[in-house]
């Protein structure tokens, strides 16, 4: 019994040994090689989200966003950035901006969240948490997504952003569970993009309203951006 | 008669057996050590890079001095274990391969391809010296967890909950100075006080809250250094976390302190290690008090009085 066990001891020891050998002359080139050849490729988007501006009917556009730098700065040209009044009267009252930003290049970095930027910009965060909206409120089958929430307060006034992630059509709330959507075998071609809703309110008012009509806009902005906008599942085959 | 003799034998015999396993742990380490470093010297190479650059990473240039004095420290205990290698080991080395070759591809994590080095490390000192001292030695393994650092994005993640809650107290405690007004906009805390303004660490990678991972360090250091009962596992489990968001807070109001008062540019390394290396004594210091105050959670009865009724 002792003098198998010491066989299997040093069978392991040598087992080690050409384990940690193949690691070091081999794994890595072999890793290159498997990346290389199953590297997603691009894939445009069905409509560039650039025209998103156009296609809204129900917003009245106070402007349309395009800042050269800025988008350099996100490393991408197909964004939107709308302030906008709703004819609709929830939304109406306060008004809000929209945002969306579309990656699609193999090796693209997941941008920072707006709870990492706009603290670098001078904001101070209130809240950060995760809460569900109802993409369609009006079907019989509701279907219900966590994004995150952002309750940040600034010079002048205070702001609540909502904001998720939609990679290769599933929709994800950290820039972790991208990496793990975008990297994960089975489609040939990629993307993701970043959506985020947000309103600002005068200090010290309550949260809740802004909160709302955010959720509000995140749940007409969402549904339509998978529905019109991002590839289908078919393109990313 | 018979079976002490021949059990007496046995003993013998394995005590004259001992040094050799112990040879035989100590040459099949230092080729499987080698093979380890040849195997992830690019992790290792980066890992020391990115602790040269960036000050919140410091400690892992005194992680090989933790573990050596670690060692040396249980000495005694570790001489007593048996040094026989398991063959188990081969199995926490091929997990950890397998870790780094997953977080290659088709996942790609520099953290995690850095952390699967830990299990791999394991694997080895269990395979060349055995379950006993492998046990012993976990700490070892806490402490090189600790000195490989988290990338900047996710760090940038990480430390917003800890940096806003530090920054805020900061500047509730600044306030109560004399003469001394704040204000604060996202990772700017400026101090006003007799006409000068100065912003506290500008510029600095999470200024409001780092070094955490070398409050831990000292934290693991301290408590592993004696034996300690189950209440003392409790009680570290429980007050490690504060204690460290404490010396963090300590550590940015000395340097808040330091640019109101002395009027420190915000560039200048001299306020920031100085108020560094107080936090690092004051983080030793509560340690120790922490880990060696006497916790008496179960009373003992008084023993009953043999001719009491």
């Amino acid at each position: 019994m002792l003098k198998m066990s010491k066989h299997l001891h040093n069978i392991s020891l040598i087992l080690s040994a050409l384990l940690l050998v193949f690691t070091a002359t081999m794994l890595r080139g072999t890793i290159a090689k498997l990346s290389d050849y199953f590297t997603k490729q691009t894939v445009p988007a069905r409509k560039p989200l650039k025209t998103f501006v156009d296609s809204v009917e129900s917003i009245e556009k106070n402007f349309q966003w395009k800042d050269q730098a800025v988008t350099q700065e996100i490393e991408t040209d197909d964004c939107f950035l709308i302030k906008f009044e709703s004819q609709d009267q929830s939304v109406a009252k306060h008004g809000g901006y929209i945002h969306a930003a579309y990656y699609s290049q193999p090796g693209s970095k997941v941008p920072h969240t707006p709870d990492v930027c706009y603290r670098q910009a001078g904001s101070i965060i209130k809240e950060i948490q995760k809460i569900p909206i109802n993409l369609s409120p009006v079907a019989n089958n509701p279907e219900t997504i966590d994004v995150t929430l952002v309750r940040l307060e600034q010079k002048e006034a205070e702001m609540v952003i909502l904001f998720c992630f939609i990679a290769e059509g599933q929709i994800a709330n950290s820039r972790t569970k991208v990496r793990l959507i975008t990297s994960k075998p089975g489609n040939s071609r990629t993307y993701f993009c970043k959506v985020e809703a947000s309103c600002s309110y005068p200090k010290g008012s309550a949260p809740k309203p802004y909160i709302e009509t955010a959720g509000t806009l995140m749940e007409r902005l969402v549904p339509k951006l998978l529905d019109e906008y991002l590839p289908t599942e078919e393109m990313l085959k | 008669m018979g079976i002490f003799h021949s059990q007496g034998k046995q003993v013998t015999d394995s005590i004259q057996a001992k040094p050799f396993s112990a040879k035989k742990g100590f040459a099949s380490l230092i080729v499987l050590l080698a093979l380890f470093t040849w195997a992830f010297y690019p992790e290792i190479i980066r890992i020391i890079t990115r602790s040269k650059l960036i000050l919140n990473n410091v400690h892992i240039f005194l992680v090989p001095f933790a573990i050596a004095m670690f060692i040396l420290v249980k000495k005694n205990t570790l001489r007593q274990c048996d040094t026989h290698g398991s063959a188990a080991g081969f199995l926490l080395i091929f997990l950890g391969c397998f870790c780094y070759a997953v977080a290659a591809w088709p996942f790609s994590f520099g953290y995690a391809r850095d952390l699967a080095m830990v299990p791999v490390l394991a694997g080895i000192l269990l395979l060349c010296f055995g379950r006993k001292v492998f046990f012993k030695l976990i700490p070892v393994f806490l402490f090189v967890f600790l000195a490989i650092p988290i990338g900047p994005r996710l760090t940038a993640t990480l430390v917003i909950r800890p940096e806003t809650y530090t920054l805020m107290a900061s500047q509730n405690i600044m306030e109560l100075l004399p003469n001394v007004t704040t204000e604060l906009s996202g990772l700017d805390l400026t101090i006003y006080r007799s006409g000068t303004s100065n912003i506290v660490a500008l510029g600095r990678t999470s200024r409001a809250f780092q070094l955490y991972f070398v409050y831990a360090l000292i934290a693991l250091f301290v408590f592993f250094t004696s034996n300690r009962t189950i209440c003392k596992y409790i009680a570290a489990v429980i007050m490690t976390v504060p204690v460290i968001f404490l010396c963090n807070l300590a550590r940015f109001l000395m340097l808040s302190a330091f640019t109101a008062y002395f009027n420190t540019s915000a560039l200048s390394p001299i306020s920031g290690t100085i108020a560094a290396l107080l936090s690092i004594c004051l983080a030793y210091l509560m340690f120790i008090l922490i880990f060696n105050l006497k916790i008496n959670l179960f009373i003992e009865d008084e023993p009953l009085c043999e001719t009491g009724e």
